[in-house]
């Protein structure tokens, strides 16, 4: 047996788990746009079809058309809904993004660099957050946002977001902090940098990987968040995208292919976004400081 | 230029005290070594100079001013650090050009002087890279670049060639050196290598657990160490120190052998002898004492040869390259002047 096949069924092991995992990731939502182009006869047909026998993009003209029709009635556009619950899901994840990232950036270097009493303790705290879940929260914070007047406001979805996605950017900026040597920064103080300066020009630049980590993490979060929309986001004032897709279920008709054009426009902003961050991802930035 | 004076100088973390009191002053363009094993608090120490590091008590002044509560930004101070600590994302220009950068110099300012300091250094071609796409010694270079490009009252090197390999570093020790000569300027260094701090270094300053040994030029501490702690740190090979017995001009080794000395000290002492001034002579010579080889090791230019006799070692140096193998029977006769003797309890040199 020759060397290049002795590995050869660890190989197909590989292979064949790499395999199980892409259909596992990219099954549904390959799945999620076959149905988008199906025509809604199609779509309860009794044979499973792996590609429409007849591609429509009648689903998407019903998404982004002026007027519309369901099952050969005229009805109201869903475009002016859709529109606004995209545009509210854009504004709440990136305001909770921008904010846990500048939080996380600060709070975080804090957190290492900085000597004050019950820092570890206030560390763990802030983390054990993590442990608690959503539900337990969700009556108590409600009563809380009624008397603050933040119910179905940008400020109380975005408030929720930055609380719950928080804690674990805070955990990563301080590894990444941790992991960075002091001297970095010793040697712009005793260049004639102040603290912050020395922070903001010395260690913010070396820990953009980390930061993109964290923005990629919390819009990733803020994005498919249901369950905290659901509740606090009542009308289309901050309704997102996610918890307004469902209700494309009528009495008694479930708009299958709508649902799921609507679902294919809705990963656009998280897949663009990762993408275009992703360069940014690079490891290796610290390369060079030292010996 | 400036003088740096360090008072009475303690340091405690909490409840420990990990250095006890520590004075000496550096000359206006002095180049002084601080030396010692690790944890002896030469770094530190350094660190408390550069004000990195909280003062617990005493005073570091710096041209004549108490700098114990200055910013390390506002003590006009440069330091090499022992992993270089270069900015990864900056090149090498503005790697050297920061500090002027913060100062607010003009950019024609900045260039000139960044371009002055490459020429000493010889990083010219290398001003556009960044530092990972520099090799160790390129690297030490950026660092010692960045130190002078803003001319500092005082430079501060910590341990700076520990991470270069044996060839590079005698090489770098020349240059740092060149460089001190060069700009004139107050130079500490902290190494842990005694060979370093005896080629560099216009005044050795010796440190271990937090105290100073002993402070004097590289010479002077080699000839007459105040201790025995001294007397074996300063040198290699080591200086040898035999347990001994004194009493009315000579001392009784472990061994049991008695030899003369010119010291009328008495009671237990440690007995010390450098390597290079022991002489071969025959087992039964006048003043030898004798001991069988254990192992000779050669370097061309000189001959180890360490030797036992009853549970006392002995370390010779020679240059002449004698016919002594494993299991010879020799003597070896310290020679007349060059002993050392110490207290043992106190480990203080006596006479």
């Amino acid at each position: 047996m020759t060397r290049r096949f002795k590995h050869l069924p660890g190989q197909i092991g590989l292979w064949l788990g790499v395999a199980l995992l892409v259909l596992w990731s990219v099954g549904p939502v390959y799945w999620s746009f076959v149905t988008s182009i199906t025509p809604p006869n199609a779509l309860v047909s009794n044979s499973l079809h792996l590609w429409p026998e007849a591609a429509t993009w009648q689903h998407y003209a019903k998404l982004f058309g002026a007027n519309s029709t369901s099952q050969g009635n005229e009805v109201a556009s869903v475009w002016p809904q859709f529109s606004r619950a995209f545009a509210n899901s854009l504004i709440t994840s990136l305001a909770a993004t921008a904010l846990v990232v500048i939080i996380a950036a600060f709070g975080a270097w804090a957190f290492v660099r900085l000597q004050f009493p019950g820092r570890d303790v206030l560390f763990v705290l802030v983390v054990a957050t993590l442990a608690i879940p959503a539900y337990t929260v969700m009556i108590p914070l409600y009563r809380l946002m009624i008397s603050l007047g933040l119910i179905d406001t940008y400020t109380g979805v975005t408030l929720i977001y930055v609380s719950a996605f928080l804690p674990l950017a805070l955990w990563l900026m301080r590894s990444v902090y941790q992991a960075m040597p002091l001297s970095l920064e010793e040697a712009a103080w005793l260049d004639g940098a102040s603290k912050l300066r020395a922070f903001v020009q010395v260690v913010l630049p070396l820990a953009g990987p980390g930061l993109v980590a964290c923005g990629i993490l919390t819009f990733l979060s803020a994005w498919g968040q249901f369950m905290v929309p659901l509740v606090f986001s009542p009308t289309l004032a901050t309704k997102p995208l996610t918890v307004l897709i469902p209700e494309f279920v009528t009495r008694n008709y479930v708009d299958y292919g709508l649902m799921n054009a609507a679902g294919i426009v809705a990963i656009a902003p998280p897949l663009l976004l990762v993408m275009f961050l992703n360069r940014y991802l690079v490891s290796g930035l610290m390369a060079g400081a030292g010996k | 230029m400036a003088e740096v004076s360090i008072r009475d100088v303690t340091k405690s973390y909490g409840s420990t005290k990990v250095m006890h009191g520590v004075s000496f002053d550096v000359a206006d363009g002095e180049f002084v070594a601080l030396v010692g094993p690790s944890g002896c608090g030469k770094s530190t120490l350094l660190r408390m100079i550069a004000g990195l590091e909280e003062i617990t008590a005493g005073t570091v002044s710096i041209a004549g001013r108490v700098v114990n509560e200055v910013e390390p930004k506002a003590r006009d101070i440069a330091m090499v650090f022992q992993n270089y600590a270069l900015y990864p994302h900056m090149s090498v220009r503005d790697n050297m050009g920061f500090s002027l950068h913060l100062r607010g110099a003009s950019k024609a300012e900045i260039a000139t002087a960044v371009a002055r300091a490459a020429e000493i250094l010889g990083l010219t071609p290398y001003l556009d890279r960044t530092p990972k796409q520099l090799s160790g010694g390129q690297r030490q270079r950026v660092a010692m670049g960045r130190a002078i490009v803003r001319q500092p009252a005082v430079f501060l090197f910590d341990e700076p060639l520990s991470n270069l390999d044996a060839a590079l570093r005698v090489q770098m020790r020349a240059e740092i050196r060149a460089l001190h000569e060069r700009l004139g300027s107050t130079s500490i260094f902290v190494t842990h290598d005694q060979v370093e701090a005896m080629t560099m270094a216009d005044r050795i300053v010796v440190m271990r657990a937090g105290r100073l040994e002993q402070a004097g030029p590289p010479l002077e501490l080699y000839d007459r160490p105040a201790n025995a702690f001294v007397a074996g740190f300063i040198g290699s090979p080591a200086m040898n120190l035999l347990a001994a017995q004194a009493d009315s001009g000579q001392v009784r080794l472990a061994s049991g052998q008695v030899l003369q000395i010119e010291s009328h000290a008495a009671g237990a002492v440690l007995f010390g002898i450098r390597p290079e001034h022991l002489a071969l002579c025959s087992p039964d010579a006048e003043g030898a004492i004798a001991v069988r080889v254990s192992t000779v090791e050669s370097t061309g230019t000189a001959m180890f040869v360490a030797a036992q006799n009853d549970g006392l070692t002995l370390h010779a140096l020679f240059t002449d390259r004698p016919a002594v193998k494993r299991g010879d029977l020799i003597g070896l006769r310290p020679m007349a002047g060059m002993v050392h003797l110490f207290d043992s309890a106190s480990g203080l040199r006596l006479g």
